[in-house]
């Protein structure tokens, strides 16, 4: 029997190729979609889950609160003495607790130097923690050596080659901190589903003689870079953990006011699992992903799908009257309904089937370009994976029954005794049924069309938008010693080039976040009052302004001259004006503004700019002259001569003999890079939803095809009567194109809604515009009426007489 | 075996009844050749898909061997059909994607017969319809008289009682329609019942009884 069904299921393939080409084809097409979105979506949610007490491991994470309970600032990351006062006061529940310490040093070997990312000061028992092999030596040793250093496999082959890394010693240069270390262990590459890389897991002991002695460590709540893991104990329940952790912040750290520590500053704990997709602090090791685009994804992947899906139940029900007639006489030869449903079932499914090889070949030529496109290495391997098997294995019997399961039902009620007699006719329901795919059809294209614009449109506009100072040409270079040891003599050096307008140093420069700030009293009403509100603070050089371009709206620029700007002189922005309560920038000028430890007035008020990105909205900031704060050149050049004038930079960069290797950024590639993630999305909504359409137009194509067909005998009768070719086109047209209107309704709200909520991610965004939907609706009405009248012209310039001979 | 007392069929329209089957009194005993004659329209072949089952919406008594058909469950209804009847069409009504050993073979693929037996129906057929050479060719490629041919050797694959046939000669010239009749009468006098419609005269002469009908009803009955 089955073989019957497979007999007449390839007879059928031959005798239609066209119908089974768009079926399979479109089918296929939104298979490998789907399955290229179902690895990433995969890669994605298996972060950090190798490890082998993954559901274990937990991220202390430190938050601040402002005095109105606000949380004002909070950290991926925690103070040094942390994770040793967790173990030694929760040793019960808490098996370990480890830092890292990110570093960018300079790693020297036999003459060749390398800044180098993905490198840690570790605690000695990371081991127990995360489950990174060592190829080489001990982990129980490697890095309780003062000089303990382990490097990834990578790693070993970058430094030493062929050579047996084992005990080779690298010196590491931080600033003007040096230190020889010796190689311990050698490493497996770091999974790439980790939420960090590694590189390097250096030991403790040169930060401990950072910080002079361990104590001074321990007593250090002021620096919080440190990465911080737990391994909780089996059982332990890390809500409780965390409940008690006020009373332990209590304990350990005093109290500059009168009220408790922990009501200033909260420790918390994250699953090492959820980091990835749910941390978005305003401190991470790594930027992580986030779950919406997981969702984006997905709902991409189950569009496609549905979309397929739809076409291919149209396509099979819309021929399903062509078949009638088997399903007649297979009633009347003794079928029951049970083996006909069994029959359409399985021909459903061989199509599927065959679909999916299909797929499989797309996708299997895919995978590399959506692989760089995602920057993912993601694999299909079907043998090493049953998960993904069993996965497809689902999805065919799921797309299969669903696909076929209308038709089947719907085919196999036919009653035999009308469709033998030739009065059978396709019922309304029936075709209205197929109008509602259509139009579901059309909705989903057109709310990825929506997709699309808005993406482009809310990109164009970040990209186009004043962010409030010039940010064109500004060379950002790292801040070393030597350098700001003699900034003013070598900022004049500089500007003797006439490339360079301008020379600037900063402790952080815009595209950077606003991570930094301190306790803030301000002059209001004549009376100095603490403010709530967080200021984060800037610390630049004179040139700052000049270099950035940035309008000062009331007051004055800082003066080099003034030896009182250099300790008591703030500038302050319009955000902080604002927060601070003053009524206009005229007014803030030369009122009393503490800042920390400093003591002076707002000399001067400077236009709200963006020193983030677009995503969030505009901080209060403060400008201030400090002493030993920098670590970023700011080097603005001449538009006409920026090439010389960045040779002439590389020159005198290496004439200091810095070890930091010449390397600059540019500002505004930075800003580009923030919207990174959001251009992807733009991309793939694009690729997606041309996808869609392509599909859907098949789609339309088979029908407009068979229905076309379905009508040649009316068509004929019409002509006769003396339609013209015009009237013929739009009868046929009409029906069709009333549906992609009716889709186009749907996807109205739908769309709005849905870009409205991921415009939410910004800030600032241009809003959803109404001619989206227009342009939207014009492409998907345009394309379909193109397909259908094709079909249709081409039906209306038959002679009636050729028709009516063949009926 | 057949049995029809006092059928209606009819469609109720907004002012009046259109009788389509009016009052039909019929007995059709096992080995009966009967012919069902009258103009188009007249109900012949709604009558013919009574007795074959394919048909459920008409008032009346049917039994079939003593048994009556509305008692019957959909079950036993279903089983019956496929053990006692088989059918012959005026367009054949083969399916056009099988070939003609497959058209044959369908009936049997739903009576769960076996490979080799159905082999050996199969071979059976052709051989005794001469169409041995033509079992791989699809229905597109014969004649109509040859179509038809497949259609009596799928119809009586089964191996049913009653053999139902609605203008079998129809499409096809007198030549061919000659032939298909000897089939028949041969098929009877092997025993099988065979209820044909039919507009030919020439036709019923193959039959036993021919039976005249007339808006809806039977007008008369003559033996031959």
């Amino acid at each position: 029997m089955f073989s019957n069904y497979f007999k007449i299921f390839l007879r059928n393939l031959r005798r239609n190729p066209t119908y089974m080409l768009i079926n399979v084809l479109g089918l296929a097409v939104g298979m490998a979609a789907s399955i290229l979105i179902f690895l990433f979506v995969q890669h994605e949610l298996s972060y950090d889950r190798y490890h082998e007490n993954s559901d274990r491991i937990y991220r202390v994470s430190r938050q601040w609160v402002n005095q109105d309970g606000q949380i004002s600032l909070h950290l991926g990351h925690a103070a040094p003495p942390f994770a040793p006062l967790i173990k030694s006061d929760f040793g019960d529940r808490v098996e370990e607790a480890v830092r890292l310490l990110s570093n960018n040093p300079i790693l020297i070997y036999e003459g060749r130097s390398f800044q180098e990312e993905g490198f840690f000061f570790s605690d000695p028992e990371i081991f127990n923690v995360f489950s990174w092999n060592l190829l080489e030596g001990d982990p129980e040793q490697a890095l309780t050596f003062p000089d303990g250093l382990v490097i990834t496999e990578s790693m070993a082959r970058k430094y030493f080659g062929n050579e047996d890394p084992m005990g080779k010693a690298i010196e590491m240069k931080v600033g003007e901190f040096s230190w020889d270390l010796q190689v311990r262990g050698v490493m497996e590459d770091i999974p790439a589903n980790s939420h960090f890389n590694v590189e390097f897991l250096a030991s403790m002991n040169p930060v401990i003689s950072f910080y002079g002695s361990l104590d001074q460590m321990m007593q250090n709540f002021g620096n919080n870079s440190f990465s911080t893991y737990l391994l909780l104990a089996e059982g332990a329940d890390p809500q409780a953990l965390e409940s008690e952790f006020p009373a332990f912040i209590d304990r350990h750290m005093s109290s500059q006011s009168q009220v408790p520590v922990s009501r200033e500053t909260q420790l918390n704990l994250w699953p090492v699992t959820e980091i990835h997709l749910h941390s978005n602090l305003d401190s991470e090791i790594e930027p992580n992903s986030s779950i919406e685009n997981v969702y984006i994804y997905s709902a991409i992947a189950l569009f496609i799908l549905l979309i397929a899906c739809i076409n291919f139940m149209n396509l099979a029900t819309a021929r399903s009257a062509k078949r009638a007639m088997e399903v007649g006489l297979r009633k009347v030869m003794g079928a029951d309904k049970m083996l006909l449903v069994k029959q359409f079932m399985s021909e459903s499914m061989f199509l599927v089937i065959l679909a999916l090889l299909f797929a499989l070949v797309i996708v299997w030529v895919a995978l590399p370009t959506f692989g760089n496109f995602t920057g993912k290495e993601l694999s299909l391997n079907l043998a090493e994976e049953p998960q993904l098997l069993l996965w497809m294995g689902v999805l065919v019997l799921l797309v299969g029954a669903l696909a076929g399961s209308y038709p089947s039902l719907f085919l196999s009620g036919f009653q035999p005794v009308r469709v033998l007699k030739g009065t059978f006719k396709i019922g309304s329901a029936h075709e209205k049924f197929r109008s509602v795919l259509v139009v579901g059809q059309f909705a989903i294209s057109i709310v990825m069309i929506v997709g699309v614009m808005v993406v482009l449109d809310q990109l164009n506009f970040i990209k186009s938008k004043d962010l409030g100072f010039d940010k064109e040409q500004i060379a950002v270079l790292p801040a070393y010693s030597e350098f700001t040891g003699n900034y003013e003599m070598m900022r004049e050096r500089l500007l003797q080039h006439p490339g360079i307008t301008e020379v600037s140093l900063a402790s952080r420069v815009p595209s950077g976040r606003l991570l930094d700030s301190q306790g803030t009293q301000a002059e209001v009403n004549g009376e100095l009052l603490p403010i709530n509100v967080r200021i984060a603070d800037i610390h630049v050089s004179h040139s700052f302004l000049n270099t950035f371009g940035m309008n000062l709206v009331a007051g004055r620029n800082l003066d080099f001259n003034l030896a009182s700007d250099s300790t008591g002189a703030f500038l302050l922005n319009e955000a902080a004006v604002r927060a601070i309560g003053w009524s206009s920038p005229e007014e803030a000028v030369e009122k009393q503004f503490h800042y920390g430890n400093r003591r002076g007035y707002a000399v001067g008020i400077i236009e709200d700019f963006h020193f983030e990105s677009l995503h969030q909205p505009i901080s209060p900031m403060v400008f201030m002259v400090p002493d030993d704060r920098f670590s970023q050149v700011a080097v603005k050049l001449h538009p006409d001569s920026q090439d010389e004038a960045m040779a002439f930079l590389q020159d005198e960069w290496i004439a200091m003999k810095s070890d930091f290797p010449f390397s600059p950024f540019f500002i505004e590639d930075r800003f580009l890079e923030q919207y990174e993630t959001e251009e992807k999305v733009g991309q793939l909504f694009g690729f997606f939803a041309g996808l869609a359409i392509v599909i859907s137009v098949l789609g339309l194509f088979g029908l407009a095809a068979y229905s076309t067909e379905q009508r040649t005998k009316e068509i004929g009768i019409r002509k006769v009567m003396g339609a013209s070719v015009t009237n013929i086109v739009t009868l046929l047209g009409q029906d069709f194109l009333k549906l992609v209107l009716i889709g186009f309704l749907i996807a109205i709200p739908i769309g709005w809604y849905g870009m409205n909520q991921w415009l939410g991610n910004f800030a600032y965004s241009v809003g959803v515009s109404w001619w989206v939907f227009v342009v939207a609706g014009l492409v998907a009405f345009l394309v379909a009426a193109i397909t259908v009248s094709s079909q249709s012209i081409r039906a209306a310039l038959v002679n009636p007489v050729d028709t009516f001979k063949e009926g | 075996m057949i049995h029809l007392q006092n059928i209606n069929k009819y469609i109720d329209s907004r002012f009046q009844r259109v009788f389509i089957l009016k009052e039909i009194e019929l007995t059709i005993e096992q080995g009966d050749f009967v012919t069902l004659m009258g103009p188009s329209g007249v109900g012949k072949s709604t009558l013919l898909n009574i007795i074959g089952l394919l048909d459920e919406d008409y008032e009346g008594e049917y039994t079939f061997e003593g048994k009556s058909i509305k008692a019957m469950k959909d079950r036993q209804r279903s089983a019956l059909h496929k053990s006692e009847f088989g059918y012959i069409f005026q367009a054949y009504h083969l399916i056009d994607e099988l070939t003609v050993y497959e058209n044959i073979e369908t009936p049997l693929l739903y009576r769960n017969v076996s490979s080799a037996e159905r082999k050996s129906i199969i071979a059976e057929l052709l051989d005794r319809f001469n169409m041995v050479a033509k079992k791989d060719l699809f229905p597109e490629q014969l004649s109509g008289g040859q179509q038809q041919l497949v259609g009596v050797a799928r119809a009586i694959a089964g191996k049913p009682k009653v053999l139902l046939a609605d203008e079998p000669t129809g499409n096809l010239h007198s030549a061919q329609a000659k032939e298909i009749m000897e089939v028949f009468q041969e098929l009877n006098r092997e025993g099988t019942t065979i209820i044909q419609a039919t507009h030919s005269r020439e036709n019923a002469d193959y039959g036993h009884r021919l039976i005249e009908m007339m808006d809806g009803k039977i007008y008369q009955e003559v033996s031959i």
